[in-house]
């Protein structure tokens, strides 16, 4: 298929601008730029991109990436679309209402850009093994939650290798671009695991959400937003006890929306209307058009670069405010070099005779770690799953035998951990990577980690 | 190509492993493994990429050789559109012909009663119209900035639901629940119409960074084509096109644009450019033009003035009057027990009380004055934790975080004090309602306000009983109330001194001003050719030795340069590969001649950036062309609803390190 891309001369005269940037030496490029008339045939061979999102950025994203050269791209998204997707995510019609939006995303781009291949996945991220996202060159997110977010960075650090010096491979770094938006205000960031700090490094740039003490919606109420909260988690519940609540249905809105208008006239309190009840209940984040136009338009412009290097890479973090005025910085963010996620991983030393059940025991334990549920994995190779139930009968009796042995007597290597934690009282899925050393085998030296004994 | 090799990199391990990791530069590494592999092979190389000179480039050169492509267009164009005659009367400049630049255009029309509006169409403010040109036949990609300047608008600026009753109005509503909490208030500004003109045919290389098109498109007529896209995106918005060049109507039919509200002109070279923006300003026409090439573009507004009374901005201090509370707020807070010993009353006593009430406490034993220096705030503070009767009383906890707000210098900001001081305030019967209003404030400011501004009004959430709430919200509506009507009385009184009819202003207006008096904002615009012509030599000398801003004025200064270069040489520099080592040194003169004319003589441009511009060879890159479009969007949305503050100054994108600048010249 690819092949015949480049054969077309149609083909070729249709990508005669990017080849221009593509065919031409430069001297503010990135560090082995090497221009030829072959780089966009390779480009559209050999590169895969996986976008993470059909969602407003994630549509911009998709076009963006096949008008830029990219021919192998596949799209993830457990989202299905409705009405209010309409105005800004322009590659769906009213037609496609109730559609899953990867498959009619991909569907729209390969009917207008020819050649271009794109493969939907209507599924959660968590669905999809280490595999499926190791086959990536590049991924590109288009979310808009943290968790989200967070998932996919562990998954693409934790293709991360190090060598005996604690210095990442180049080979095994697998980038990220990342784009988000709010209203007027936008960031685009490159993530080069090893090399640029990770999502989890700069966590701290998403403050937690801020939620309403239950005391002040019961009993203290004072804005519309304490109205509507009140009838969307308390009298919702008190009056359709079991029945849950669907923002998407329009009559569980309507009621909601007229609930917290009685309580805002009974309290004095003006504001509470309909759109406003639905900007809350959503929890919605506001979104216009051209700022997703904007974020991942650099988003695709830094993909490219680092698939060609026919420029330099933005370092590393683009911010975008069109608020007052307009600025935009550039931030060169450095990395954690304690980060659990990109770091070397969290070192465990283990006696040989370790079972999996008391490693993962261990795992549990651990302070920085507090994993539960793990389920364990090897070289690509499940030691033990705790899903699905036919995965996890499949390893359990393997949960006896000493780890050491599971891990073909290796004396050192990395062990990647999925669970959940708790954070800010909610269960989140995590991917940790460990690096198991066994006591006492031969080529292993001692090693001061006093903290990190078992 | 090697099929034993492909296989290879397929398969998910061995050979094919490290293409699954790909850093900067990569691909060259995995071109080079593939061309030793391919040496041992026997299969025929893979045929290389054409270099995109036309097949006939020594004629090409001459002048004379645009004129018969045109002529053959246009007769295919014939066929297939009936619409042929107004293409016909564009100008057949044979030196443009080789230009790599097409132009285009949207235009928002603001007259609801001009011939392009629906008259059965309820208030919608504002007919859009847009018009892509593109006179040039060499190249026809440029489209994509544009194109997508236009969607984007089109996706955005729709938003006309928020005044429709809710129950027809239930499925509009739902499509644009997140922009309602960006843009409120939206009634007023919903788009009618969006027209796109444009000239030229799509030819196969538009596919390759135009969205809007596909191949069925191919050798009709742009601007049809667009125009179908755009109205299957939003069926709410009228989509018209004009099958013409922008360079001829500026040229032959200025008054053409003064029915719209705003124009959007893409890819126009310098001189057209300087042209319409003096049509655009002499009928008070909003102007946005933008560029992309290759990794640079630019965006900027021209217009006279724009007033924001909305400004919205994203951090501003509430108005509490901590600072100087008036009587009521005053009497409000004595009429409130701080020492109460009902625990649960103490915990629920808003900050606001307490700081009013402490305040006072502090400046009976200060000689009546507030704390000042950084050790009096701190004492100040300890005053306030020591009322506290348990740990967990968050209403103190804010008192404490907020007693800045009490020390708060008293009066006006100095960008208000510099609006108000603004010769436009001189008002006289051809004045604006913004300057109107303006002049009112400055009267109430002198007067009813003892040197402030009208009172916001509103409070911010903070840790209180309902009740207690609801009073304070109810004493600060009051004060805001009774501004509004003393303004209101200065703007009906100046509005008959001026010889307009007193009621002009409608009190939903005045009201809106007095709510957002602290934040109005002008912004001022200089004409293109002044700053062309004169700019800030300081500001300019200021960009050319700040390293961040280094690349940026390089390519404010390149972006002139390849114009100027077009003008000479009829085509942009870098768009032959047999001629880009020519071009470069051509170009660095051209460009170091721009800085000689302006004054600047001791500076140079980076070798480098005069490099990378004759490597672009004018193309034009989806991305860089969305980047840009989305941000000529995003002030389009600001110029047109008149909320937030638009940009000043031009806007120019650096795709090389995305160190972009606003440039202020």
């Amino acid at each position: 298929m690819a092949g015949s891309l480049t054969g077309s001369s149609d083909c070729g005269n249709r990508w005669r601008d990017l080849d221009r940037l593509l065919t031409r030496p430069g001297n503010i490029v990135g560090p082995i730029f090497d221009p030829s008339p072959e780089l966009r045939s390779e480009l559209q061979q050999y590169v895969r991109v996986l976008v993470v999102g059909a969602g407003g950025l994630g549509c911009e994203l998709l076009k963006d990436l096949a008008l830029s050269g990219f021919v192998n791209l596949e799209v993830i998204d457990m989202d299905r679309i409705e009405v209010s997707n309409l105005n800004r995510q322009f590659l769906f019609r009213l037609q496609d209402v109730g559609k899953p939006k990867a498959e009619v995303a991909a569907k729209r781009v390969m009917e207008r850009v020819k050649g271009v291949n794109i493969v939907p996945h209507f599924c959660r991220i968590e669905d999809k093994d280490l595999d499926f996202y190791n086959k990536f060159n590049i991924i590109a997110l288009g979310l808009d939650s943290v968790e989200a977010r967070s998932y996919i960075n562990a998954v693409a650090c934790s293709f991360l290798e190090y060598d005996s010096d604690d210095n990442p491979r180049d080979e095994s770094k697998k980038p990220m671009v990342d784009g988000g938006t709010e209203g007027f205000k936008g960031h685009a960031r490159v993530i080069m695991p090893g090399e640029t700090p990770c999502f989890e490094c700069t966590i701290w740039l998403f403050p937690p959400q801020v939620k309403f003490p239950l005391c002040t919606l019961a009993e203290t109420p004072r804005t519309a937003a304490h109205c509507i909260e009140y009838a969307h988690l308390i009298k919702w519940d008190e009056v359709h006890g079991g029945k849950a609540f669907d923002a998407d249905d329009p009559e569980h809105m309507q009621w909601v929306y007229s609930e917290a208008a009685k309580r805002a006239e009974l309290f004095g309190i003006p504001g509470v209307t309909y759109s406003f009840t639905q900007g809350v209940v959503k929890n919605i984040i506001p979104a216009i058009a051209s700022t997703n136009a904007i974020i991942s338009a650099a988003c695709t412009l830094e993909a490219l670069k680092i698939a060609s290097g026919c420029s330099k890479t933005m370092s590393n973090y683009l911010t975008y405010n069109g608020l007052e005025g307009l600025h935009t910085k550039v931030t060169e963010f450095v990395r954690d070099k304690d980060c659990l996620v990109c770091g070397p991983g969290t070192l465990l030393e283990l006696d040989p005779s370790t079972t999996l059940q008391k490693f993962i025991e261990l795992v549990g334990d651990h302070p920085k770690l507090q994993l539960s549920k793990a389920s364990v994995t090897h070289r690509g190779k499940n030691l033990y799953m705790q899903a699905p139930p036919v995965l996890e009968e499949m390893t359990r009796s393997n949960l006896n035998l000493p780890l050491y042995e599971l891990m073909d007597k290796v004396p050192k290597d990395v062990v990647h951990v999925s669970g959940t934690v708790n954070k800010d009282d909610k269960k989140t899925s995590v991917l940790r990577k460990l690096r198991v050393v066994f006591k006492g085998i031969d080529g292993v030296t001692d090693m001061d980690t006093a903290n990190h004994l078992f | 190509m090697n099929r034993r090799l492909r296989r290879l990199c397929r398969s998910g391990n061995g050979g094919g492993l490290y293409l699954k990791y790909l850093r900067p530069g990569a691909l060259a590494q995995i071109r080079d493994s593939k061309i030793s592999a391919r040496s041992h092979s026997t299969r025929a190389p893979p045929p290389k990429i054409l270099l995109y000179r036309p097949p006939s480039s020594p004629s090409n050169n001459g002048p004379n050789n645009g004129a018969p492509q045109i002529a053959q267009i246009s007769v295919v164009d014939l066929e297939g559109f009936p619409c042929f005659a107004s293409r016909g009367f564009a100008p057949r400049c044979p030196q443009r012909k080789k230009l790599v630049a097409a132009k285009s255009f949207f235009f928002v029309n603001s007259n609801p009663g001009s011939p392009g509006s629906d008259s059965g169409e309820p208030d919608l403010g504002v007919d859009v119209i847009m018009g892509i040109l593109s006179p040039c036949v060499v190249s026809k990609q440029q489209r994509s900035k544009q194109s997508f300047a236009i969607e984007n608008l089109v996706e955005a600026l729709t938003l006309s639901s928020e005044a429709q009753p809710l129950a027809s109005m239930a499925e509009p509503k739902t499509k644009y629940d997140r922009q309602l909490r960006v843009v409120e208030k939206s009634c007023s500004w919903g788009v009618g119409s969006i027209t796109v003109i444009d000239g030229s045919i799509v030819e196969i290389k538009d596919l390759g960074n135009n969205f809007m098109l596909d191949e069925s498109c191919v050798g009709q007529s742009m601007a049809k084509c667009v125009c179908a896209f755009l109205q299957e995106l939003n069926d709410a918005v009228k989509a018209k096109f004009v099958e013409e060049s922008p360079e001829a109507l500026i040229e032959t039919n200025p008054s053409f644009f003064s029915q719209f509200t705003l124009v959007v002109a893409t890819q126009l070279v310098e001189a057209s450019l300087l042209r319409l923006d003096r049509i655009c300003r002499q009928a008070n026409i909003m102007l946005i033009c933008a560029r992309s090439y290759g990794l640079t573009g630019l965006v900027r507004i021209s217009l006279k003035e724009h007033t924001v009374i909305e400004s919205k901005p994203d951090h501003f201090l509430d108005d509490l009057r901590l600072n100087n509370p008036w009587l009521e707020l005053k009497r409000f807070s004595e009429s409130i027990d701080l020492n109460t010993t009902d625990p649960v009353v103490h915990k629920h006593i808003p900050y606001v009380v307490i700081l009013v009430k402490m305040a006072e406490e502090w400046a009976q034993s200060h000689n009546g004055r507030l704390p000042s220096s950084r050790e009096e705030k701190r004492a100040f503070k300890e005053l306030i934790k020591s009322k506290m009767i348990a740990l967990d009383e968050d209403n103190y906890k804010e008192a404490v975080e907020a007693s800045f707000k009490i020390s708060a210098p008293q009066g006006i900001s100095s960008s208000m004090h510099q609006i108000i001081n603004d010769h436009s305030v001189e008002v006289d019967s051809t004045s604006s309602d913004f300057w109107v209003m303006v002049a009112a404030l400055k009267e109430f400011i002198a007067n009813e306000g003892n040197g402030e501004a009208p009172l916001e009004g509103s409070i911010p959430d903070m840790t209180s009983s309902t009740e207690c709430y609801v009073n304070l919200q109810k004493i600060y509506q009051a004060k805001a109330e009774a501004d509004f009507l003393a303004v209101e009385r200065r703007v009906r009184n100046i509005l008959k001194r001026i010889g307009r009819e007193s009621n002009l202003i409608s009190k939903a207006s005045i009201k809106n001003f007095c709510r957002n008096a602290r934040k109005i904002t002008v912004c001022r615009y200089r004409p293109i050719e002044e700053e062309f012509n004169s700019p800030s030599l300081l500001e300019m000398q200021k960009y050319l030795n700040d390293e961040d801003c280094s690349i940026a004025i390089g390519f404010y200064i390149l972006l002139r340069a390849v114009d100027r270069f077009a003008a000479n040489y009829n085509r942009f520099p870098g768009i032959y590969d047999g001629e880009l080592d020519e071009d470069i040194p051509r170009l660095k003169a051209t460009a170091q001649a721009i800085l000689n004319d302006l004054g600047c003589n001791g500076s140079t441009l980076m070798e480098d950036l005069t490099n990378d511009m004759c490597r672009y060879g004018g193309a034009e890159l989806h991305a860089v062309a969305a980047f840009i479009g989305g941000v000529a969007s995003q002030e389009a949305i600001k110029l047109i609803t008149k909320q937030f503050v638009p940009m000043t100054g031009t806007f120019i994108f650096n795709g090389i390190d995305q160190k972009s600048q606003l440039l202020i010249l």
